[in-house]
């Protein structure tokens, strides 16, 4: 098997935090829907109460799943920052970094599996969770009987597995924006112990600078474009759109930036 | 016999010191160099620039690659061990050895298995509460189970008891002893290491003050216990260092000096401790 | 790590070691050897230290070097080294024992009772 195979299962194991929260949510709404279900007044009260607001049955369906994908997706872009702020600087504070540098690995296979654990494993984990749930209700759909039907509307298994590839779509547009502040935090974790907070601040400064001193706003709208842009996809109806608002030439500047980071922190891990 | 390290001029320095000063030294195989110092003498400078984690003045090649462009290459046959644990504590023992079998090449996990089925280093352990003996235990057994040409080892056994301490210098002999590699020492524990060494390369504040051969060290200096009569006579003949005992006193000289001594007591070798602590003293 | 005196080097005092030992007969003609890799182990020194002492031995026709099995004691080895010792005794030790009795004149048929009396008592 390939290196980056084990060196992933690695980080795993080390940031636990990753597989245990989805985990942990999951079986905390299994504890909730359970309680939902058993208690079926509830559930009347519930879908009288949805049709005192006038909204028809189907809508809170459709709603749920969309609760269920924006909070999956909230929870995953919040593992992949915490992840890529701390990964760095912990090996370097509990001394192992000698270690993973006595082995024949690059420092290039290192960023890159790290970069993929936080992109594309931790958003994969979490599409999972999206499916568990999704499932999850279907399967009471089928089993419960016209309570929930009609609070839920129709549940199809091919729309679970739709929402699920959805989920995954969303989310490969949002890891694609996150890149370059992926390779910003990789960088900055390298010199810093706090680089969260080195990184908001600098931000912060950059744009209060550029704005009040020197009057030039595009660098301060660049700012706040790039960063809004992976929450700006969770919540978005269309994704794609957020591309065309923030507009080629910032995404192309942050990709720029994103590669001189990687640059500089590959050439801090020498 | 293969070169397996070469080291050429050298130079580092900080902004106001300079830590090792034109060093240079060739490593076969086969060859055990004593790497001897106190603290702050360049030792760790010059085992960072061989490791490729210090930039530096000069060219270095161990196995024929350079430390710093070519790390990752390298790494499958150069290796470290250092007083400081490196080890990641929140592993367990199975975890970095699958780790380890995964990214390492040459890596052997049944001879790893092996060799720690002879310790008490239980595989489903946590690194964490292993004791700072079995920690280096388990470097070592990871180390001597991939295919290292060159181990470097900086006060490996500091800290650790006596057990532990024969333990490791076993498998480390066995493991030198059954192929074509070099080792590096770095240690205080002279006498401890004094009859592994077939070299020796001594630094004092960054600068070499004495490199060569085991033999031809002993041919450099002798010691000549002489009564106190014959004190005046020996101080003609510049003596590094004297040791006053009962009666007599030890004299270390210089080779040079033999015939003249020879008559005023009874000749003995050195031992590299001896030197190390008059070559130390010198001069300062 | 183990007590080498500082006369002589190391390789010559493992050499005297196991001439010793075939004299007590630890090591039987004809059997073999430790390995240079157990000794060096044991003795934490460096294996070609312990070369050059089997080196000497076998130079000397003390012990033979069988391709692929190690070292093995000759047949012969221990009388050789009883000759040697003899030898040892006679131009070295007699020549001692002669200038104490000098220092302490003590005459030589008072030495050759005393000797006697000891030899007595060790059968």
């Amino acid at each position: 098997m390939h290196p980056s195979f084990f060196m992933l299962e690695k980080e795993l194991l080390e940031h636990k935090i990753v597989t245990r929260l989805p985990l942990f949510l999951l079986v905390f709404g299994l504890l909730i829907l359970g309680s939902i279900v058993l208690n079926t007044d509830s559930i009347s009260n519930m879908s009288l109460q949805f049709n005192y607001q006038g909204n028809d049955a189907p809508d809170f369906a459709q709603g749920l799943s969309r609760v269920i994908a924006f909070g999956a997706g909230a929870v995953s872009l919040l593992l992949s920052i915490m992840y890529l702020a701390k990964t760095f600087r912990k090996e370097r504070q509990e001394g192992s970094l000698m270690f993973w540098r006595s082995m024949p690995v690059s420092d290039l296979q290192t960023h890159v599996v790290k970069l993929g654990f936080a992109l594309i494993l931790i958003p994969l984990i979490c599409s999972l969770l999206v499916l568990s749930a999704e499932l999850l209700l279907w399967f009471i759909s089928l089993t419960n009987g016209q309570d929930l039907i009609s609070l839920l509307g129709e549940v199809s298994f091919f729309g679970v597995l739709l929402s699920w590839l959805m989920f995954m779509a969303k989310m490969i547009l949002v890891s694609l924006a996150l890149l370059p502040l992926a390779c910003l935090l990789l960088a900055v974790s390298q010199v810093s112990n706090s680089p969260l907070l080195v990184v908001v601040v600098g931000a912060y400064t950059l744009k209060l600078v550029s704005t009040y001193v020197f009057t030039f706003t595009s660098l301060a709208d660049f700012i706040r474009d790039i960063s809004s842009m992976p929450m700006a996809l969770l919540t978005a109806q269309q994704p794609l759109m957020v591309f065309v608002q923030v507009g080629w030439l910032s995404c192309l500047g942050a990709y720029l930036l994103g590669s001189l980071c990687l640059i500089v922190s590959l050439l801090l891990r020498k | 016999m293969s070169t397996l390290v070469s080291a050429a001029h050298i130079t580092k320095k900080y902004q106001s010191t300079t830590a090792v000063k034109d060093v240079s030294f060739e490593l076969q195989a086969g060859q055990v160099l004593g790497l001897l110092g106190h603290n702050g003498a360049g030792k760790s400078s010059l085992i960072g620039a061989l490791l490729g984690s210090l930039s530096h003045q000069g060219e270095i090649r161990v196995c024929g690659l350079n430390p710093v462009s070519q790390r990752a290459q390298l790494m499958s046959n150069l290796a470290y061990i250092s007083d400081v644990n490196v080890l990641p504590e929140w592993m367990t023992v199975a975890q970095i050895l699958r780790y380890t079998s995964g990214v390492h090449p040459s890596f052997d996990i049944s001879k790893a298995k092996q060799l720690l089925s002879s310790t008490q280093i239980a595989l489903s352990k946590k690194i964490s509460a292993l004791s700072k003996g079995m920690k280096v235990q388990l470097h070592l057994s990871i180390i001597i189970a991939t295919d290292t040409k060159v181990l470097i080892l900086d006060e490996p056994t500091l800290g650790l008891d006596l057990i532990y301490r024969d333990t490791f210098y076993r498998h480390l002999i066995e493991w030198f002893h059954d192929g074509e590699r070099a080792l590096i020492i770095a240690s205080h524990e002279v006498n401890e290491i004094e009859h592994l060494l077939t070299d020796v390369l001594m630094l004092k504040q960054g600068k070499v003050v004495l490199q060569g051969d085991m033999d031809s060290l002993h041919a450099q200096y002798f010691i000549v216990d002489a009564l106190h009569q014959h004190q005046e006579v020996i101080k003609q003949m510049s003596p590094i260092s004297s040791q006053a005992g009962l009666g007599s006193t030890k004299w270390l000289l210089k080779s040079q000096y033999r015939s003249q001594a020879e008559g005023l007591g009874e000749i003995i070798n050195p031992n590299l401790q001896e030197i190390f602590i008059a070559l130390q003293k010198e001069g300062v | 790590m183990s007590d080498w005196n500082d006369k002589q080097p190391i390789f010559h005092q493992i050499k005297e070691l196991i001439e010793e030992q075939i004299l007590l007969g630890v090591w039987q003609e004809g059997c073999a050897l430790p390995s240079v890799r157990a000794v060096a182990a044991d003795m934490k020194i460096n294996h070609q230290t312990v070369m050059k002492a089997y080196q000497l031995l076998v130079d000397k026709n003390l012990i033979e070097k069988k391709r692929g099995q190690g070292m093995f004691v000759l047949p012969g080895a221990a009388e050789k080294l009883k000759m040697e010792q003899k030898q040892l005794f006679l131009t070295r030790d007699i020549v001692n024992i002669a200038q104490m009795l000098k220092r302490i004149d003590m005459p030589v048929q008072d030495f050759i009772e005393e000797l006697e009396k000891q030899i007595e008592e060790n059968r």
